[in-house]
């Protein structure tokens, strides 16, 4: 067929290209993303309460600045509060009057049920009805009718908290006979200082307006730094590295990766060899149910352990083993399940790997003589050696990843102290391998910039662990 | 009301608009059919709202979803209604950290401070407070929670009205080589131990004071308290919730303190008749508060997309989650939920000898009373910590047993790490509180 002159015809390679390049920067994208992100986030302050805010709340926060501050500088914008003012002495003036009220029976000897019910009511009540201070504030200086934004009010961020405590403490007070009177008479107490509080902050709007607004502006900025993620520098790695805990950590995957490798390996090769021999009767049948733990889901065997283990579940009695507060007997299970859950993986391949040995050398090595012993370590390690490494490379990672099989076992306790020379000591859960570490930060403390630093060292060490891997394979490779 | 949501209340009830919300909840299994009911009986009395359901596996899911609507700019929220819910239903003590980073929004900002003041007449008072943060109401309580006692009457004729006679029970009782035990429950920490420290004038966290009382010689006492009294008659061999509460189960402990998620279980292990819930008996005239959560039905900023109608049907769901009757006693039957609608547990006072499900509805809802709210304050996301360092008490006392030391023995090892593990909790804990 005969090319039509001047049309432009894609070739394969301009193709491939198309398609290549946009999903190159999506894949490097994708993957290096998060890995940035974590980075990132491990310089950082990130906690529960900077990660992710509103972005509307940043807003508000930024808009109530900028209204306060021209409510502070612009007089042409300066309203009447007077009525705001009076409104607001009045709610907090009735609650003074209930918890004096109280305060004088309680100092006069009277007990929690000689206080007349309606003053407690009355507190519960009183304190309930602060919200229209809030109401006021927004009406009287409403920053959304000044052309900014918001839906806070203009009330510093402590005020707000006061009166926080003291809504909560009238909770307290619709409940009275639950509470000594001792401890009445001391919410009494901290009731009274708290709507003294709110009274001064209300006086300041009345007779130092510039500085009322100065204290919300000081305020609604402490607020945004506190929505703000910061840089922190070193400041986490710092934490980590004098948390005895971390070294606690590290230790036990180490250890782990000590006990369990070995254990996950040497069986799975003993398994895969004595199954491959031809005296075993039925072996193909024998070799399926050995992947079992394969085939079963995660959850129902690790809960399966989980209560054979315990305590009072049927290996735990028998072996006289108590998970729950002996850290090695835990351990001791963590190991077990783990090689029972990745043998498959090394049989599977030491199998595959045994297919590959000639029969004929086997059969020469019978006739010289070799035995058992002599003829695998001479014929068949060296053919099987390099799938077996890769294997147990492989389940290293795991091992080096434990999180799982911790969790699920028992949580990673029992809990106790963990003391490291020079550092002190601090409670932890005392199996709580690296992985664990770090997801423990995220879920119970909520740090997860501490959370990302660790996960940074979990990189580092995987890092060198697969270079050190790489290195011994090439010098093999080149002799 | 605004007359605008009153407007929008009456057309829904006609079917004269059509609004979608999303519901999301992280609801046991076997609680959501009967919750269920709840929602129909809304959609029939508010044929307007069509009330969609996303359900979560968890707590995490829960709240990743509700952080995610949360975190985006107001514009691009509109682009994944239905992906995020616009109601959800947790406890009540995420108010603090949601409400700060702005992801849930306040009714008196939709139907004003009147209206709620009418709505807290209704209501718990302790509820009411429970769900106020900073002067605003985020969202409406519907059931509370607290530890109570649970008591087998067929081993207890008699449920105890003072720890004394509660004590001299499990003094009967706790014979470990026969496999019996004095009293089980779930021991974790701080949550677990709360009644006992409140009782002796203790605490761990004053959300009022804002003051950590790891240090008040009362906390010391009430943790010590626990250990000598109340863990000494228990197998703490397993401390976790299933094997606690097995051995109420199968009649191996006469007592077992939990909550009302527990009832199910007993109802299924010890039938209706077999069992009732009794408050924490007082000690020498001193209560136990253990700590109380209300079941809370929070707004997220989602219902605010997608146009006002949305963010009204959402609180209308909320209002008729919370306060209908008819709904609420749903979920009382159903689900033995303990109320925290005045009317509603009138209803069960009233009826408490017809039903015996009522019996223990009514045993938690008097423990309720003498209960103290889980602060809500994010001081307390850190004061949790204190548990790690309580457990190194729980394993003493379980290392002293195991090495062959009596129960008494085992008490005073115990007693005797109470004090430094209070002050390490301390010294870890105070720096990161927010005064």
């Amino acid at each position: 067929m005969a090319k039509t002159p001047g049309r432009k015809i894609l070739f394969p390679t301009r193709i491939a290209l198309l398609l290549v390049l946009p999903s190159l920067l999506l894949y490097v994208f994708f993957n290096t993303w998060p890995m940035i992100f974590s980075i990132g986030i491990a310089f950082t302050n990130a906690q529960e309460k900077n990660l992710l805010p509103n972005p509307k709340r940043v807003a508000d926060l930024e808009n109530a600045i900028a209204c306060a501050t021209l409510l502070r500088d612009n007089p042409d914008y300066r309203v009447d509060v007077s009525e705001l003012i009076k409104r607001s002495h009045d709610l907090l003036n009735r609650t003074m009057l209930y918890l004096e009220e109280i305060k004088r029976l309680f100092d006069s000897g009277a007990d929690v049920l000689d206080v007349p019910t309606h003053l407690y009511e009355g507190v519960y009540r009183s304190t309930f009805a602060l919200r229209r201070i809030r109401e006021g504030f927004m009406k009287y200086l409403n920053c959304t009718e000044l052309g900014y934004m918001t839906s806070l009010d203009l009330i510093p961020r402590d005020a707000l908290e006061s009166m926080d405590r003291l809504m909560t403490l009238g909770g307290y007070f619709a409940t009275p006979s639950a509470f000594s009177r001792g401890e009445l008479y001391n919410y009494t107490l901290v009731g009274i200082n708290l709507t003294r509080r709110l009274l001064g902050y209300i006086a300041k709007l009345e007779h130092d307006y510039e500085g009322y607004m100065n204290s919300f502006i000081e305020s609604a900025r402490r607020e945004l730094e506190n929505l703000e993620l910061r840089f922190a520098g070193l400041e986490n790695f710092k934490r980590l590295f004098t948390d005895p805990r971390f070294y606690n950590s590290l230790y036990k995957t180490l250890l782990f990766v000590a006990t369990s490798v070995p254990l996950k390996v040497g069986l799975g090769v003993l398994l895969a060899l004595f199954y491959s021999s031809d005296l075993v009767i039925g072996r193909r049948a024998l070799r399926a149910l050995l992947l079992a733990p394969w085939a079963i889901p995660f959850l129902l065997s690790a809960m399966t352990w989980k209560f054979l283990f315990l305590p009072n579940g049927q290996l735990g009695l028998a072996f006289n083993l108590d998970i729950n507060r002996d850290e090695w007997h835990a351990f001791l299970v963590y190991n077990l399940f783990e090689t029972w859950l990745a043998y498959p993986f090394v049989m599977t391949v030491t199998m595959g790997a045994l297919r590959g040995v000639p029969k004929d050398i086997i059969e020469a090595s019978y006739i010289d003589g070799a035995g058992a012993f002599c003829r695998f370590r001479r014929i068949v390690l060296p053919q099987i050696w390099r799938p077996v490494a890769v294997a147990t490379i492989l389940t290293t990672g795991a091992s080096l990843q434990a999180f799982l099989v911790p969790l699920t076992i028992n949580g990673a306790g029992p809990s106790g102290y963990v003391c490291i020379p020079y550092l002190g000591c601090k409670a932890g859960w005392l199996n709580e391998m690296l992985i664990v570490f770090g997801y423990n930060r995220v879920m119970i403390d909520r740090e997860y910039a501490y959370a990302a630093t660790m996960y940074i060292v979990v990189v580092v060490i995987i890092l060198v662990y697969v270079a050190a891997w790489f290195k011994v394979m090439r010098k093999t490779q080149v002799r | 009301m605004p007359r605008e949501f009153a407007e929008f209340v009456e057309k829904a009830r006609r079917g004269e608009v059509k609004v979608t919300i999303y519901f999301g909840n992280a609801l046991a299994p076997e609680e959501r059919v009967g919750f269920y009911k709840a929602i129909d009986l809304f959609r029939q009395r508010y044929p307007g709202v069509e009330v969609k359901i996303i359900e979560y596996g968890g707590m995490g899911d829960l709240k990743g979803a509700v952080s995610a609507g949360g975190a985006l700019p107001p514009e691009q929220r509109e682009a994944i209604i239905g992906s995020v819910p616009d109601v959800f239903t947790w406890a009540h003590d995420w108010i603090g950290g949601f409400a700060d980073k702005g992801y849930i929004i306040a009714l008196e900002d939709y139907i004003g401070v009147d209206a709620v003041e009418d709505i807290s007449e209704h209501l718990l008072p302790s509820a009411m407070t429970a769900v106020t943060y900073l002067g605003k109401t985020y969202g409406l309580p519907y059931a509370g929670e607290a530890l109570a006692l649970f008591v087998n009457t067929r081993l207890v004729s008699t449920p105890p009205t003072t720890f004394s006679e509660l004590k001299s029970i499990m003094e009967r009782f706790y014979n470990p080589a026969a496999g019996t035990y004095g009293i089980s429950g779930m021991v974790v920490g701080v949550y677990h131990i709360n009644a006992w420290v409140t009782a002796h004038g203790g605490f761990f966290y004053d959300e009022v004071r804002r003051e950590l009382g790891h240090l008040k010689p009362e906390t010391s006492e009430g943790v010590k308290f626990f250990v000598s009294n109340v863990l000494r008659y228990m197998d703490v061999s397993d401390l976790g919730h299933d094997y606690q509460r097995r051995l109420f189960g199968t009649g191996k402990a006469p007592f077992y303190i939990s909550g009302p998620w527990d009832v199910r279980y007993a109802i299924e292990t010890l039938g209706l008749d077999g069992f009732t819930v009794v408050p924490l008996p007082s000690i020498d005239g001193k209560v136990p508060r253990p700590f109380s959560g209300y079941r809370n039905l929070y707004i997220s900023v989602m219902a605010t997309a997608g146009g006002k109608e949305r963010a009204y049907a959402s609180i209308l769901f909320v209002l008729f989650l919370a306060l209908d009757d008819d709904a609420l006693m749903i979920l009382v039957d159903e689900l033995g939920y303990v109320p925290v609608k005045l009317s509603v547990a009138e209803t069960v006072q009233a009826k408490v000898a017809e039903k015996p499900l009522y019996r223990i509805i009514l045993g938690f809802y008097q423990q309720l009373m003498r209960s103290v709210a889980m602060p809500k304050d994010v001081n307390m996301d850190v004061v949790w910590g204190t548990d790690t360092y309580l457990q190194t008490i729980w394993k003493a006392y379980a290392d002293a047993l195991a090495t062959g030391k009596t129960p008494d023995e085992a008490v005073q090892e115990a007693i005797a790490v109470v004090d430094k593990a209070l002050q390490d909790a301390y010294n870890e804990i105070a720096p990161k509180i927010k005064t």
